[in-house]
């Protein structure tokens, strides 16, 4: 088991409930940033590809 | 005119670079809200053209992020709206959405928080993506979802405080043993 004793004088209950938020923005941020860090997958890029190249020959005519 | 068509390729490309900048987050933002990865993609793709079909009312310089988060976020509660009935979590509707996207395989913690923040109204969860992970401030969050400011923070706070029930975040419990192990253990050393 953890220690759980307050070292820093806050009020251990504060303390709890501070890091149990704490906890759950660090999950939130870890599944966030497991599909950020993925990038871009090629079929956005081809659709870009293709937005862009639809535009071009729109324009030129 | 050769000056304004110059001027106008660089906004174009300027538009494009930057919105390319953008979709990592813009796919996180939408995996987060939609636990379903096929919808989640679509999302993107919808918004990607969505904003591709209005870049001329993007204002050059003004934040790029917030305008793609805010069109896909309308996009999400458009379709949504589209779908009616199919939407709030009715426990069968709610197995279905368990879908784990692939990068949160083998990590049943992160199951657990997606169930988790799959069981949250709509605008909670969104409200608590914007600013607990994509980076928004409470100001920028509030111009996005189109509400006033006290109530993304109140929003942000429900979702929290559901996320900490659902998954009984107390601090002590999710490490040591289970509340009742726990109480026989904490009597045995008091006394």
């Amino acid at each position: 088991m953890r220690e759980r004793t307050s070292q820093t004088g806050t009020e251990p209950q504060q303390e709890t409930a501070t890091e149990a938020a704490q906890q759950i923005t660090d999950r939130l941020r870890q599944l966030y940033e497991s599909v950020q860090a993925e990038g871009i997958p090629d079929k956005f890029l081809d659709l870009l590809e293709r937005l862009d190249e639809a535009e071009q020959r729109s324009l030129k005519k | 005119m050769t000056g304004d068509k110059a001027t106008e390729d660089d906004i174009a490309r300027t538009f494009k670079r930057e919105m390319l900048s953008c979709l990592p987050s813009l796919r996180a933002f939408a995996y987060s809200l939609s636990g379903k990865p096929d919808r989640a993609d679509d999302l993107v793709q919808d918004a990607i053209m969505k904003a591709w079909a209005k870049q001329n009312s993007f204002e050059p310089g003004t934040n790029m992020k917030a305008w793609l988060f805010t069109i896909l976020r309308n996009e999400f509660y458009s379709q949504a709206r589209k779908r009616g009935r199919e939407i709030q979590d009715s426990d069968g509707l709610f197995t279905e959405r368990l879908a784990v996207h692939p990068a949160q395989h083998g990590n049943l913690d992160m199951q657990d928080f997606r169930r988790a923040l799959d069981r949250l109204a709509d605008d909670q969860r969104e409200a608590i993506i914007l600013v607990g992970a994509s980076g928004f401030s409470y100001e920028e969050a509030a111009v996005i979802c189109g509400c006033a400011l006290g109530t993304i923070k109140s929003r942000v706070n429900r979702a929290r405080n559901r996320l900490q029930e659902l998954l009984q975040v107390s601090g002590e419990q999710d490490y040591g043993p289970d509340p009742d192990t726990a109480a026989i253990t904490n009597r045995a050393f008091a006394g």
